[in-house]
């Protein structure tokens, strides 16, 4: 009894994502103290050199870093257990307060690039699986190989430039709206940083599409759906990509847990208060229980989205539904 | 099913539309709004943009530049810089100082208030004091007022202050915002909640990583500002904040990077303004072979300070000698060799026993400023020149510090803070006993009986000539080579007016600021 449920495969999975989050928690706690400086370095910079040896007592004793090391370990994770994601040392804000305003950014900007990314991705690779060393294959091809080629930063950094400078366009110098306060101009502010995102994403999925759409043309049931006269067109959408769908997902997912983690850069260009500036100001900061937290919590949306991804897998295949 | 799933699919469509257009409609109000408030066109809203968040609401603590400048609008301190940055009256509207130098009275302005509507008196000024001094606070100004020994509130609104020793720097280490007056009731742990200062500013909303929002304090004693609020909005990236300025989202900036200034354009005015912060290379003179004078006058000799400027910072800036503040300026010509004199450098070197030349390491911060690198680099070139082979170390900011505090280096490139008043600069660094001192490797019987003669010294010319004594003393030993000092690029919107930018940096004249 106990044997076969270890063996159902469900289980088997959370056991693993329990795994990895708290070797992602391990992890993320020895690196943070492993990088030069610490909390008293990070706020009072070369000042820091002047404190007295009293002074600097009293600053450990408030950081909470005058304690053992492992005290310090324990003491996060048995509150993480009672739900208590630690507070951030500037500011006295709640970690879990932060998410609740930076999650939301990150997930509508992931959101929008990967249907963007889908669009491009499979729209572009269908097409050019489909007309295989003509011209729109070479086109579908350029597209990929730009979207990996111009750097993200670059891209983003010029859209910017050229549209505040010649158009006098931007929204993202306004202050950050969400799309409950005001979608138009949370509209405005995510449009161009997920596309830019969008963009990049595009070229991988674009790629498996490609690849996975000749792989499954060739076969036969292909050739037994036209010749029960099935439109081209109906065959291409309805049949071959369906069944070319699972490296996609695979790949979609992937992409979407990554953008889940943050897309630090156009977040900074772009001004979006999103979960990966709030790491990397953390980091800068040294706010130890800040980075912990929301590094943890990035791990757990990366594994719920390969979760998701795999239970997507048994909707789409039925093959994978009767293993 | 399926055919059920393809008949939903065009309402579905059709709704998304419907929505789509409803939310534009209802948005394109809320758009205007948000316009005119951004623009300011009719309000007194000043927006500034600026690259990273404050760390911290409580004065006694903030280093950050950009907290400081925050703070400054919210709180104040008994004394204000003038546009010389000479000490004069602030929540003090006069002093007095004793025929022995032991004892400043100070008579504090009346009728003013916090911003929580208590009366600001002489008790407040005492409980700040005390708390700062307490090591507990752990307060970065403790050492300024170090020389305080004992404090008396002889009535309300007069302080009477007993010293240790003379201290003529001390009315400059008063104005300082680490200095700033909280209420003696003062909550610490409360005050990145809840700040309460004297300044012409109050906190009105603080969202982190975004944006600080302060609103006039219309009881301010300086008089209620006009401009009713100001926001510094986070934009990270530098050139975002020149697209912001263009675009009118923000209408101040200020930039410490030439090459960015230099991209604004348009409308938008930029004022330069020369900063006391100063470029320099500090040689540790307690490892060998810095340890000999004429090692480092060697060093001091091969550098080209003006090459340095020039392809370091594309010579926007000033070449310096060791003191930047107005009033004591040093002569920048004064020095063993005026000019670069390689030759000169050789001859030292040699002196030194290195004929043969000698070969030592740099430190430089790689991300904290823009210029490091470069300045390191056209150094070390420079030095290879006199025969002294560098090699240089570019390190990351976190990495930079630990070794800069913990004095691990032969050579640093560095940018240190300055004050107006060279006591205030320098004492700490160069004195045996000051806080400093093991950082910046070098101090002499000399140089303290200078620097205290300097404190106890009260007529202002006498002063200017004992700090011109120790800038040519340092020249002579060179423990650092001083380099240049930079511009503030203070980028304004063409409606903004009435606001000076200082030489400190300071942004207080913000208090002076309207839209037009």
């Amino acid at each position: 009894m106990l044997r076969k449920l270890f063996e159902s495969p469900v289980l088997r999975r959370i056991l693993a994502a329990i795994g990895t989050l708290i070797g992602v928690a391990v992890l993320v706690f020895i690196m943070l103290r492993a990088l030069p400086g610490d909390q008293i370095q990070a706020a009072y910079g070369t000042e820091a050199a002047a404190l007295s040896p009293e002074q600097r007592t009293a600053l450990e004793a408030y950081y909470g870093i005058d304690q053992p090391l492992f005290v310090q370990f324990f003491s996060w994770a048995g509150q993480l257990l009672t739900g208590n994601l630690g507070i951030s040392t500037r500011g006295q804000e709640t970690v879990a307060n932060m998410t609740m305003q930076s999650l939301p950014v990150t997930f509508q900007l992931a959101l929008l690039a990967i249907i963007i990314a889908l669009v491009i991705g499979v729209g572009f690779g269908v097409l050019a699986a489909a007309a295989k060393g003509k011209f729109r294959d070479w086109l579908g091809q350029s597209i990929s190989l730009l979207g990996l080629g111009v750097p993200t930063f670059l891209l983003g950094a010029a859209i910017l430039t050229i549209a505040a400078q010649l158009l006098g366009f931007n929204p993202n110098g306004l202050p950050y709206a969400h799309p409950w306060e005001n979608p138009l101009l949370n509209f405005n502010q995510m449009i161009i940083p997920a596309a830019v995102l969008g963009f990049s994403v595009a070229a991988p999925i674009l790629r498996t599409t490609r690849a996975s759409f000749l792989e499954v043309s060739e076969l036969d049931f292909v050739r037994t759906a036209r010749a029960k006269g099935i439109s081209v067109k109906r065959v291409r959408w309805n049949h071959i990509l369906r069944n070319a769908s699972l490296p996609i997902v695979t790949m979609t997912g992937m992409q979407f847990g990554f953008l889940l983690g943050g897309a630090v850069v156009i977040e900074q260009i772009f001004s979006l208060p999103g979960l990966g500036r709030q790491v990397l100001l953390a980091i800068n900061q040294k706010d130890f229980a800040v980075v912990q937290s929301t590094v943890l919590i990035i791990a757990l949306l990366f594994v719920l989205v390969n979760l998701a991804t795999d239970l997507l897998y048994r909707r789409i295949d039925p093959r994978v539904r009767a293993e | 099913m399926k055919a059920k799933r393809q008949r939903r699919l065009p309402k579905l469509v059709a709704a998304i539309g419907v929505s789509a257009l409803a939310l534009t409609g209802c948005a394109e109000g809320v758009t205007t709004d948000e316009q005119t408030g951004g623009d300011g066109a009719a309000e007194q809203n000043l927006v500034i943009g600026v690259t990273t968040d404050i760390n911290s609401l409580n004065p006694w603590t903030a280093t950050q530049y950009q907290a400081v400048d925050v703070l400054t609008q919210m709180y104040g301190s008994l004394v204000e810089f003038d546009a010389e940055l000479n000490p004069g009256p602030g929540l003090a509207e006069s002093w007095e100082v004793s025929e022995d130098g032991l004892t400043v009275t100070f008579k504090l302005r009346e009728g003013v208030t916090f911003s929580d509507g208590s009366e600001f008196d002489a008790e407040d000024v005492i409980a700040s004091y005390e708390t700062i001094q307490d090591p507990e606070t752990a307060a970065v100004s403790a050492a300024n007022l170090a020389s305080i020994d004992a404090m008396e509130a002889t009535d309300p609104h007069t302080l009477e202050m007993t010293l240790t020793q003379p201290d003529a720097a001390l009315f400059s280490k008063l104005s300082s915002l680490g200095t700033a007056i909280m209420p003696s009731d003062v909550d610490l742990a409360d005050v990145e909640n809840n700040p309460v200062g004297t300044g012409g500013f109050t906190l009105q909303d603080r969202s982190p990583n975004q944006s600080v929002t302060l609103a006039a304090n219309p009881d301010y004693w300086y008089g209620a500002p006009a401009l009713e609020t100001i926001e510094f909005r986070v934009i990270p990236d530098q050139s975002a904040v020149v697209s912001a300025l263009q675009a009118g989202n923000v209408q101040m900036a200020v930039f410490d990077d030439a090459t960015v200034a230099s991209t604004v354009g348009g409308e938008i005015t930029v004022e330069e303004t020369a900063r006391l912060d100063m470029h320099v290379l500090q040689l540790n003179s307690e490892r060998e072979p810095m340890n000999d004078v004429n090692v480092r006058l060697a060093i001091s000799c091969a550098i080209d300070r003006e090459g340095v400027l020039e392809s370091a910072a594309m010579g926007e800036g000033e070449v310096i000698g060791p003191i930047t503040s107005p009033s004591f300026k040093s002569d920048p010509t004064d020095r063993p060799c005026p000019e670069r004199d390689v030759e000169q450098a050789k001859q030292y070197l040699a002196d030194a026993g290195y004929e043969d030349g000698l070969s030592l390491k740099m430190i430089a911060m790689q991300d904290g400023y823009s210029t490091a690198i470069a300045e390191a680099q056209t150094i070390q070139s420079q030095l290879a020149e006199a025969g002294i082979e560098v090699e240089l170390e570019p390190l990351e900011s976190g990495t930079y510090v630990d070794r800069w505090i913990a004095t691990d280096f032969d050579m640093a490139v560095a940018l240190n803070g300055a004050s107006a008043d060279p006591d205030a600069t320098y004492g700490r660094y160069f004195t045996s006993t000051g806080n400093l001192n093991d950082v910046a490797a070098f101090s002499t019987d000399e140089l303290d009986a200078l620097f205290l003669e300097g404190r106890s010294e009260s007529d202002p010319e006498a002063r200017k000539e004992i700090y011109a004594e120790i800038s040519g003393y340092l020249e002579d030993q060179a423990p650092w080579i001083w380099l240049f000092t930079g511009y503030n690029y203070t980028a304004m919107a063409p409606q903004v007016q009435g606001f000076e930018p200082l030489v400190s940096g300071s942004l207080l004249g913000l208090r002076d600021a309207s839209i037009g």
